[in-house]
């Protein structure tokens, strides 16, 4: 996917909020910032596409919440977010 | 924290990320025609929130043995490997050299650190 390098299309204050949220964390520089805001947009398009191809291989043209709960489940890399999609 | 209880308020909400614009990054990746059921939508934006929320504190543990207090660039780099994500990492060093060209070209101030 192809964007403007060095910018994000996050709002980097939302970013920032969530960063903050860290007890642990003292500061963050804003490098740090963009940083994390770039690679949580890699992360929304990582989790759709993998998601839509559960979609796909299901004939449907449309993501439903259970592809991206079985992308969760089925796929280590998004184990954090198990708690998420726990019902 | 359950994602299908649309009406109920919960602290993820607080720090969601903008819908449109997960929607417009959503769609980028879909071939046209295609869609994203609302539930879908907001699962995969809270999922967001928690990966940020994720990645930062990775960095902040990293950070800390480096002894260092703020959390630097190289910080966030080294946590996407700690947490398995380490595809990601070329394309966030092409972004961090591009920010920082940019900020030498503007010859801003010294890069602030967190405002407010």
């Amino acid at each position: 996917m192809e964007r403007p390098l060095g910018k994000t299309v996050l709002p980097l204050s939302r970013v920032k909020k969530i960063i903050k949220q860290d007890e642990d964390i003292h500061s963050c520089s804003n490098a740090s910032a963009l940083l994390v805001s770039v690679a949580t947009e890699m992360f929304i398009q990582k989790l759709a596409d993998q998601s839509f191809q559960l979609a796909k291989l299901q004939k449907r043209k449309g993501i439903q919440y259970r592809d991206v709960a079985d992308v969760v489940r089925k796929d280590d890399q998004f184990e954090f977010l198990s708690d998420l999609f726990s019902l | 924290m359950n994602p299908t209880n649309v009406g109920e308020h919960t602290e993820l909400d607080d720090l969601a990320l903008p819908r449109s614009i997960v929607m417009r990054l959503i769609k980028q990746v879909l071939p046209q025609k295609s869609t994203a059921q609302k539930e879908a939508v907001k699962a995969i934006t809270n999922s967001a929130t928690l990966f940020a929320s994720y990645l930062t504190s990775a960095a902040g543990e990293i950070s800390s043995t480096r002894n260092r207090k703020i959390v630097m660039p190289q910080d966030v780099l080294s946590a996407l490997q700690e947490i398995e994500y380490p595809e990601f990492t070329s394309q966030l060093e092409a972004h961090l050299r591009a920010y920082e060209a940019a900020l030498k070209d503007k010859k801003l101030k010294i890069p602030q650190v967190d405002e407010d």
